[in-house]
């Protein structure tokens, strides 16, 4: 996902003198690249074509797709991620569009939900684990407010991977539609208002198709991140059965079966649906209006 | 990019007062007699959202607080008792001077690297217009 920006040096106005300097403060940052990414994703790549046990350079994405402890993990790390993509990238729009003024209820939001992005998958899947617990303070609330009065189960199911991802997830995809949003230039809005738009139509006008690119972003983001969930599909989830997502398959082969080749061929299939989802997200991006989205600068 | 939109709403509430729906910053009266049915459920019901989103999150990074010092804690509102003696035997059986220490370790390696790696390439990349500003940049707001 990285290497496209980095063979850009192309500007086509700069002289090359200037270029060749560039160039040089891009090198090292490129080296870096091509040593701890591309390097190890050839290296996973060829090692996934050589089974361990012999056979076909094919063997191990045969034994993927027809070993059925296996190939269903996409289906399962698919129902995982979309939903908390769709979640985490539509509920950031109206909220972010409703704090995109600076004021004081941005600041505390934005820090309130920084908060759970820096403490990290195993203190909110700690937490979760008590707090959406059977005897938790949310199924206490819940009881004694008489909403749900069943048991309520939260943990150790698919429920409670999909809240952990939004937990660990909206406020990223949040931040980064907040910055799209205040960097879409309220005047634009103001025209439309002038002009009679309501504010939805203003909305629909005006915010949303400067919001897609951006949005298209947040939503890649989120997906890609929700996508390789691994602790919080191991400690909130069920990893035998309903949440056995691909890294945990992955997991399994490499440190388990010490396999690395069907790992890295595992690993390799995983890149390649999320490559296949991103793309598609991308290339529905372009269905929209893509010209400037800032007045002036972003 | 903060002075700029600090500057937008000044010139932005001279607008005519056709311009609804923007009355996050100064709830006035104005705004609320400008705000349509519809429109204030829609913000309400946002707003509920987000209150019960960052309710919920905050106490469940309360529960891990309380858990840390609590002695028993089952099907309550709160523990029985509170005690520091987890801290204590966390410091004493997992060496967690030296767990702390290498965290440090590598945080501060992770952050050097990233500013020296980083910087540089955003430094050339930020220069050089046009072609550079495509997809992975863009999420940078180049």
């Amino acid at each position: 996902m990285n290497s496209p920006t980095f063979p850009a040096p192309v500007a086509p106005a700069a002289p090359a003198r200037q270029r060749d300097g560039k160039a040089w403060l891009v090198t090292p940052a490129l080296l870096f690249i091509v040593a701890l990414f591309i390097y190890p994703f050839a290296y996973g790549l060829a090692l996934s074509f050589r089974p361990m046990n012999g056979g076909s350079a094919w063997a191990n994405y045969l034994t993927f797709f027809t070993d059925t402890s296996m190939w269903p993990t996409i289906l399962v790390t698919l129902k995982l991620a979309v939903p908390a993509t769709l979640i985490n990238a539509g509920v950031s729009v109206p909220v972010a569009f409703a704090l995109r003024r600076h004021s004081r209820y941005q600041k505390f939001v934005t820090t309130l939900l920084v908060i759970p992005v820096t403490l990290g998958t195993v203190l909110i899947a700690d937490g979760m684990l008590t707090y959406f617990g059977p005897n938790g303070w949310f199924p206490q609330a819940l009881h004694g407010l008489h909403l749900y009065t069943s048991e309520v189960r939260l943990t150790h199911n698919f429920w409670g991977v999909l809240i952990s991802l939004i937990v660990s997830g909206f406020p990223f995809a949040f931040l980064l539609t907040l910055s799209y949003v205040t960097g879409i230039d309220p005047t634009l809005a103001s025209a439309a208002a002038t002009l009679g738009a309501s504010p939805w139509q203003q909305f629909l006008r005006i915010y949303l198709p400067l919001l897609v690119p951006g949005l298209t972003m947040a939503a890649c983001l989120s997906f890609v991140q929700a996508f390789s969930v691994f602790p919080s599909a191991v400690l909130l989830g069920a990893p035998a059965g309903p949440t056995r997502v691909m890294s945990i398959a992955a997991a399994e082969a490499a440190f388990e079966s010490y396999d690395y080749s069907l790992a890295s061929a595992i690993a390799m299939v995983m890149g390649f649906v999320q490559l296949l989802v991103v793309a598609a997200m991308l290339g529905a991006r372009r269905l929209f209006y893509s010209g400037p989205a800032t007045g002036g600068k972003g | 990019m903060t002075s700029e939109h600090r500057g937008a709403p000044a010139s932005w509430s001279a607008s005519p007062p056709s311009h609804p729906g923007d009355d996050a910053r100064e709830p006035g009266k104005r705004a609320k007699q400008r705000a349509s049915v519809p429109g204030r459920v829609w913000r309400v019901f946002v707003w509920g959202a987000m209150v019960f989103f960052l309710a919920n999150v905050v106490l469940l990074i309360a529960t891990v607080a309380v858990n840390s010092i609590a002695t028993r804690w089952f099907g309550t509102l709160l523990p029985q008792g509170f005690t520091l003696h987890w801290y204590a035997q966390a410091w004493s059986d997992f060496q967690l001077a030296s767990v702390l220490w290498v965290t440090v370790e590598v945080v501060g390696a992770v952050v050097l690297l990233s500013v020296l790696l980083g910087v540089p390439v955003a430094y050339a990349l930020g220069r050089m217009h046009s072609r550079a500003c495509s997809f992975p940049a863009s999420a940078l707001r180049c």
